[in-house]
């Protein structure tokens, strides 16, 4: 059977079907800094859209010491920042794999782990469970800082989670880390519609 | 809408590669591109592979690194892990495993802060295979202006079609 009959990726041939995202907002950095930030002029429920999508291209200063790079979303103005946050995956790296899947109760999801090089993009689509109320997500992420430090090669980091705490809209999306973003760093968030 | 189509690729005879050739468009413009692939690409056992480049052709450096992962083979559900450094182009789906039909989707965009290199990651499947992956290419690289898609022996087969969209940054 030809693997074409099922392929999920088959949005167009020529544009009909093209993947109906709207871009909302997003934040790049003129300067190194601390930290990107989206806050919508306006929450947006989860009922009304098919999922939001977060892309980053970021590069971190890791000298002196490997930080994690931490995702957060919430609305209202604030992040939720409690230690609600569950994400498992596999981070491939030198042939090898080591897992993520101690993150439970973690305070934000990792997109840049310590383990990386510092200079990466992710790609997280981000929904909710109707039933729960709890934002759940998906996410890729390759990484590669050879060019600085060569005990970190290049990594494929792939992972899945959800955050234990009750959120129905998405307003604010905040990416921080403890050392700073170089200026160039960015974040872009859209929503995918559903109708 | 956010994704635009910037051109599709359809093999009309069998050969031993596809190219996607377009209008230069640079990094700085876009969020980041995407670039779905459907089709039979390689001899059961050898797979395929991709480059990328400006308009004006893909680079054939020695500087594609790629770290991915596979699982394969139904009943065993094996897992294997896929590092190539240094190599001409991305071996994405050169897996011995691959039986040449083939979907994916790669997502590509730019390290702009360390000399605009280019940085990327996949998912692909084929019959009897999945994969995972993540590319890096030690180049600069400014504008995204083709993606030549290569057969790692034998061909691409008519009908088999490459779309590039870009997505937007506003």
């Amino acid at each position: 059977m030809s693997q074409q009959i099922i392929n999920p990726y088959r949005f167009a041939s020529g544009g009909a079907g093209t993947p109906a995202w709207e871009f909302l907002d997003s934040d790049t950095l003129t300067v190194d800094g601390t930290s990107l930030e989206v806050h919508l002029g306006s929450a947006i429920n989860f009922t009304d859209v098919q999922c939001f999508a977060i892309y980053i291209s970021a590069v971190l200063n890791q000298t002196g010491s490997y930080q994690d790079a931490s995702l957060r979303v919430g609305t209202g103005g604030s992040v939720i920042s409690t230690g609600s946050y569950e994400a498992y995956g596999v981070i491939n790296q030198s042939n090898t794999a080591s897992y993520l899947n101690s993150s439970y109760g973690e305070t934000s999801f990792r997109t840049e782990t310590s383990n990386l090089g510092g200079s990466w993009i992710t790609l997280c689509y981000l929904t909710y469970n109707p039933i729960t109320d709890f934002p759940e997500m998906v996410m890729s992420t390759a990484s590669d800082n050879r060019q600085t430090d060569p005990s970190r090669p290049m990594a494929n980091f792939v992972c899945g989670g959800f955050i234990n705490s009750t959120l129905t809209s998405l307003q604010d999306i905040e990416l921080t880390s403890g050392n700073n973003f170089y200026a160039k760093s960015r974040m872009y968030v859209y929503k995918v519609l559903n109708s | 809408m956010s994704w635009e189509l910037i051109t599709t690729a359809t093999q009309t005879v069998s050969g031993t590669n596809l190219i996607a050739n377009f209008t230069n468009v640079p990094f700085t413009d876009v969020a980041f591109f995407a670039i779905v692939m459907n089709g039979k690409a390689g001899t059961a056992g050898q797979g395929s592979n991709f480059r990328i480049g400006n308009s004006s052709g893909v680079s054939t450096a020695s500087a594609y690194d790629m770290e991915s992962f596979i699982i394969s083979g139904g009943v065993s559900a094996g897992v294997s892990y896929y590092q190539a450094v240094n190599q001409v182009r991305f071996p994405f789906l050169a897996m011995s495993v691959n039986e040449g039909y083939t979907a994916s989707i790669i997502y590509l965009g730019s390290d702009f802060h360390n000399n605009d290199k280019p940085l990327c990651f996949w998912k692909a499947s084929s019959q009897e295979m999945t994969v995972e992956g993540s590319g890096w290419l030690d180049v600069t690289l400014t504008d995204f202006g083709e993606v030549k898609w290569e057969a790692e022996a034998g061909n691409i087969d008519a009908g088999s079609y490459m779309s590039v969209y870009k997505v937007l940054s506003s």
